[in-house]
């Protein structure tokens, strides 16, 4: 079904098109709104308001972009949201965990298998990245998510934020930057293969 | 080219956006810098830990629940719908009785008004009889 046909059918409100869009983007759109959350059950909700967005939406798309480009700006714009929203809150980090605690967290994932949280954040490396990812400013973690996750171009991008593709490059230059500073500082000396001057 | 210059096109050499020309310069300059040389690598290990970043995954029922969700707010829009529309029949009921009323209302203003010309008719015209009478008595007494 080419993206037109996809597109009427959803606008329809053909359930079963539906259902198929969320299989598609939902493994993206998870990880990414966790990126903004940094909690698995509030990423669950965030990621649910999201989908019901794209369902009340679509009436609105106007084939300006690729469908995908659409979906993307709305769940970045709808994680941008949240964070302001829960500014606030206290995020438990990985070092006020208990040693048995961290060693639960420290799991293989390397099978795709849907995961409880118990045993969402697998290696102690990836959660460091995470981690890292997570306290990156939101100008700089949306183009990183745009470009590392979603595989959206710079011209998607652009678009997408209604900026310029320079500052794109820009922004994508300077938080990749911060985001090696990041993880030097936390993660270098571990036996994650970082530090390259050894 | 400057070391400033080559960072940023470190970025683009991972991006895949550098003329072959570009990445040659690349690769001749971190030959001899070492600074580059390291950012190069740092660079690389970033995008491979970019594109290889395992995170969570979605509840095996995720898919299920967002429709179901979406079902049933449906489902409370169209009750939501048929009580909107139960209440806008209700409405137009009501004003079509209020009309027929009106109806009756102007049927019994009507009705009054004749009443009240026949009540005139009744009571002002003995007065005026009794009025003549008096006029005439005084003519007579004169």
């Amino acid at each position: 079904m080419d993206e037109e046909k996809i597109v009427e059918e959803l606008k329809k409100g053909n359930m079963n098109v539906f259902s198929q869009l969320v299989d598609i983007y939902k493994n993206r759109i998870f990880a990414v709104a966790y990126k903004f959350t940094n909690n698995y059950t509030d990423t669950q909700d965030l990621a649910q308001e999201i989908f019901l967005k794209i369902y009340n939406e679509i009436d609105k798309f106007r084939y300006d972009c690729k469908l995908s480009t659409w979906i993307y700006k709305i769940a970045t714009n709808m994680c941008i949201d949240w964070k302001k929203r829960h500014k606030k809150r206290n995020f438990v980090g990985y070092n006020s965990l208990n040693d048995s605690r961290k060693n639960n967290l420290i799991l293989n994932i390397k099978d795709k298998e849907p995961l409880t949280e118990e045993k969402v954040m697998c290696k102690y490396d990836q959660y460091k990245i995470h981690q890292a990812i997570f306290n990156l400013p939101n100008i700089y973690k949306t183009v990183i998510v745009m470009y590392h996750f979603y595989n959206m171009s710079y011209n998607e991008i652009a678009k997408a934020l209604e900026v310029s593709v320079k500052t794109v490059e820009t922004r994508l230059y300077r938080g990749r930057k911060k985001l090696k500073e990041e993880l030097v500082k936390n993660v270098g000396g571990g036996d994650f293969e970082w530090n390259v001057k050894k | 080219m400057e070391c400033e210059e080559i960072k940023r096109k470190i970025s683009m050499y991972f991006e895949e956006r550098l003329s072959e020309l570009d990445v040659k310069y690349v690769k001749e300059h971190i030959k001899i810098c070492e600074n580059c040389r390291l950012e190069f690598k740092e660079m690389e290990i970033l995008f491979d830990i970019l594109s290889n970043h395992e995170t969570v995954y979605p509840p095996i029922d995720f898919t299920d629940k967002v429709i179901n969700i979406i079902k049933k707010k449906n489902q409370s829009i169209s009750l939501e719908k048929w009580g909107k529309s139960l209440i806008a029949a209700g409405i137009i009921l009501a004003l079509l009785n209020f009309a027929s009323i009106g109806n009756i209302v102007d049927e019994i203003s009507l009705y009054a008004y004749k009443s009240s010309l026949t009540i005139t008719e009744k009571v002002s015209q003995p007065v005026i009889e009794i009025s003549n009478s008096i006029k005439n008595l005084k003519g007579f007494i004169k």
